[in-house]
């Protein structure tokens, strides 16, 4: 984020804390997110994603620090903000009775300048029927409501708290595509989801949180050079484990009579130098998720 | 079978728990009332024009013509005779609808708020759940029944007939009638389609039933009809009024009654789906909804207002029968509330008037704690939006804290307006009919007047619900409003100085049908709204959570 300045930045948290007692809440989160940027905000259940987010949206307040949001104070200038801001909670609660169509009228009209067919549009690529009663609809019909009132009037700021939680594949593909459409406007995107795979896929940085605390940030190259490759060999030689565990990024080696498994992180090229000296007959490598990474790592931290 | 005997007991516990504010204030609410009652007719008793027979004839021929609300009535010289027929049935009838709403909930709301899934996935059958259910109420009925038959007891003895048996006894079969209201609840509710709607049928069919029960000799064969209504068994056991006792088969077969009805309900429970009637109608092809934004949805208390449509409807509806009804009754009730030193000391408001005006007047400002009890179930949405995250989605629109306080306000406003309408429409249709003059400058000084009330008890709800977030400041609304008016009453009843009456919020309102309203009762209503207003919107906003 050097030499990011004021304008292109779209988010920026200064030591963001919600105490609740007993290490729950988050804590001294410090964060900027650039304009244009989709920012994946990781973390298991309970780590504090959505404390933060409700947070940046003013429905809880901290007791120190502060956010600022497309340039506007979180707290002073929410009503303004809220404007700009398409927002999906955890949950989309609901009265009883009422229709899709109502909540997302409803909605519509607090906003105020909502183009007709916009909604329209959204319902239609979400596969919504909004004449349905809102009550009676599935979790993922109820989460594509969410998401149709968080796009309908094209805000400058998206933030989503685990937002495709429930949806088919075929509803997150439309979805991820109206993310990029949300960015190729000049939107930017603060999501939170609790599995890795999904904002590897859309997310340009990403954010691990855990126990309240922003453990790890970084761009997915970044993140990717933290990823671990596991090997597995045989060979034909002679293998020290004592030299193999001098080799940078090697750890966990284990030597079985002829066979070697460890893993890598950053290059593989002096494990490979060892082990053709080994005269190596085979090799199999695959590489480990960042959710399997960030676990390594979360249990590194933790332990 | 010890652990299904545990999970019941677990169950009951839960209902009880739930369950015993509500108790709580049936009890001390109708003991109170009965107190008051009791001292007031001793006092009439004792110097009534003729005597004891002669208060007895005099109410008799009002009695018949009010038949329709409540029947039979017997030994009225005596003060088991008089309670038993004016406020014991009467309560009975109250009681079988708090039953009957609590029973549509019970099962059918667990559903919707689908708190009754993780319940059955523990193993329980659905009959077990309701069964339990079913006696963790019949619990709550029963403390009901010996708080109330205790503070029966406490009346009777202060009114001079000290009769301790004849009160539990009354109290008990009472709460018998309503339990017997709670199993049709329960089994209605297998049948509807949500728990509103149930509560709604059900406390329908209760009422058709009461009426009908109180004229069953003069409808001709419907009058069949008493055989299975609890009221009629209700009215074999008045052990408090002389030379009548305990209808020990009528409870008999109440009890069976309610046996019959849960087996019912259980029976229709366990072949339904989870979260639907037992009978479901084929869904029908309807074109799919595409243009969503409406002008009604563009402000918060316009969509609040279309969103609660029903409600209110039904609101304006029950205000305005009730009030027509009054009104209605005017020629047949005069001449006994002119009798009674009680009700004239409710009623006269400046002797210059005649006592069909003061009727007219005491009729038609029931509309102020009518408009008081809309604000109270106002006041409980507001908290359950609070507490089941409604909040949260209104606020991520661009709202302020203050900005949704001002829109609830507007909107209770305006259902205010709806049913102060109603209620006056009502009240001079009734008029009409029997021929009452009424007057119309008293009609609009009373509709501003509980207009103003409903600012002011709004902002202060609204203020109440702020502070305290959650169903305790229902409570406080509910006990401050409820004492308050039964206070004022009190202090008419029992001539008490005038200024005591500024103690009450209702005493502000005057009495503005009769009178132009108290210059103090303007400025306090108005201050309230304000400061009230005020006060909630600045609490809210430095709220540090939404839930």
């Amino acid at each position: 984020m050097a030499g990011a300045t004021q304008a292109d930045i779209a988010m920026s948290f200064d030591g963001l804390t919600k105490d609740y007692g007993e290490g729950h809440g988050v804590f001294d989160l410090s964060l900027t997110v650039s304009c244009g940027e989709i920012f994946g905000f990781i973390g298991p259940n309970g780590a504090g994603k959505t404390t933060a987010i409700r947070l940046l949206m003013d429905l809880i307040r901290p007791d120190r620090g502060s956010a600022r949001l497309l340039g506007l104070d979180s707290r002073r200038d929410s009503v303004e903000l809220k404007g700009r801001i398409g927002y999906l909670p955890g949950e989309l609660m609901q009265w009883p009775k009422v229709s899709a169509s109502y909540v997302v009228g409803m909605l519509a009209g607090l906003r105020g300048g909502v183009d007709e067919d916009r909604i329209e549009s959204l319902a239609h690529r979400l596969q919504l029927d909004l004449g349905r009663r809102y009550e009676d609809l599935s979790h993922g019909n109820k989460q594509k409501v969410g998401l149709l009132q968080a796009f309908m009037h094209r805000p400058d700021l998206l933030i989503l708290d685990e937002p495709t939680l429930g949806l088919d594949p075929l509803i997150q593909r439309e979805f991820r595509d109206l993310l990029r459409e949300a960015v190729g406007d000049g939107a930017t995107v603060f999501l939170s989801s609790h599995v890795l795979a999904e904002v590897e896929v859309v997310c340009d940085r990403i954010g691990l949180i855990h126990d309240g605390r922003l453990r790890k940030v970084g761009s997915l190259n970044e993140l990717r050079a933290m990823r671990i490759h596991r090997i597995e060999a045989l060979f034909t030689g002679e293998l020290d484990t004592v030299d193999l565990a001098r080799l940078p990024g090697v750890s966990d080696a284990l030597v079985t009579g002829q066979r070697l498994t460890c893993s890598v992180q950053g290059s593989v090229a002096p494990l490979l130098e060892s082990l053709a000296a080994a005269d190596v007959v085979e090799l199999d490598s695959h590489e480990m998720s960042l959710e399997e990474v960030f676990v390594h790592e979360i249990g590194s931290s933790s332990g | 079978m010890k652990s299904a005997v545990a999970q019941a007991n677990r169950l009951i516990a839960d209902t009880v728990l739930m369950r015993w504010r509500g108790a709580v204030i049936w009890v001390l609410g109708g003991s109170a009332a009965m107190y008051f009652m009791a001292l007031a007719l001793r006092s009439e008793l004792a110097r009534f024009e003729g005597g004891r027979e002669g208060l007895a004839a005099s109410v008799q021929a009002g009695a018949e013509a009010m038949r329709l609300l409540r029947w039979p009535a017997e030994r009225l010289d005596t003060l088991g005779g008089y309670l038993t027929y004016h406020n014991l049935t009467l309560f009975a009838y109250f009681l079988s609808l708090y039953a009957v709403v609590q029973a549509s909930r019970a099962i059918r709301g667990a559903e919707t708020s689908q708190a009754l899934e993780p319940v059955l996935a523990t193993g329980r059958t659905r009959a077990g759940v309701l069964l339990a259910r079913a006696t963790g109420f019949a619990l709550v009925l029963l403390a009901i029944s010996i708080g109330l038959g205790l503070g029966i007891a406490v009346a009777m003895a202060a009114g001079g007939e000290p009769n301790l048996a004849g009160s539990l006894l009354t109290s008990l079969a009472m709460g018998v009638c309503a339990f017997v209201a709670y199993a049709l609840g329960a089994a209605i509710s297998q049948l509807i389609g949500t728990a509103r709607s149930a509560a709604g049928v059900g406390a329908f069919i209760v009422t058709v039933l009461y009426l009908l029960t109180n004229v069953w000799d003069r409808i001709g064969p419907v009058g069949v009809i008493r055989f299975v209504s609890p009221f009629y068994y209700f009215g074999q056991s008045r052990a408090l009024v002389p030379d009548h006792g305990f209808g020990v088969l009528a409870v008999a077969v109440s009890l069976g009654m309610t046996v019959a009805l849960l087996a019912v309900a259980a029976w229709a429970f366990e072949r339904r789906d989870v979260g639907a009637p037992l009978w479901v109608r084929r869904a029908r092809y309807v074109a799919p909804t595409t243009r969503v934004q409406r002008p009604a949805l563009r402000a918060l208390w316009s969509a609040t207002v279309v969103r609660e449509r029903t409600s209110l409807l039904a609101w304006c509806a029950a205000v305005a029968v009730w009030m027509g009804l009054m009104a209605w009754l005017e020629p047949n009730v005069i001449d006994v509330w002119n009798k009674f030193d009680f009700t004239r000391n409710l009623t006269v408001i400046d002797p210059r008037f005649s006592p069909s005006d003061h009727y007219l007047s005491f009729a038609a400002e029931i509309l102020a704690p009518i408009v008081a009890a809309l604000v109270v179930t106002r006041a409980a949405g507001w908290v359950a939006d609070l507490q089941q995250g409604r909040v949260e989605i209104v606020l991520s629109a661009p709202l302020s804290w203050a900005g949704l306080v001002r829109q609830r306000l507007a909107a209770l406003l305006a259902e205010a307006a709806v049913v102060v309408t109603g209620g006056i429409t009502g009240l001079v249709i009734g008029a009409l009919v029997v021929g009452a003059d009424l007057y119309g400058l008293g009609l609009v000084r009373l509709a501003a007047m509980v207009y103003l009330l409903a600012a002011g008890l709004g902002a202060l709800a609204a203020l109440l619900v702020a502070w305290l977030r959650t169903a305790v400041a229902v409570t406080a609304l509910t006990v401050c409003l409820g004492a308050s008016y039964l206070f004022v009453l009190l202090v008419q009843l029992f001539g008490w100085p005038d200024w005591l009456t500024r103690v009450s919020i209702f005493g502000a309102v005057g009495h503005p049908y009769l009178q132009g309203p108290p210059v103090e009762g303007l400025v306090f209503l108005s201050a309230l709204a304000v400061v009230g207003t005020t006060l909630a919107a600045v609490v809210a906003q430095r709220s540090a959570k939404v839930r």
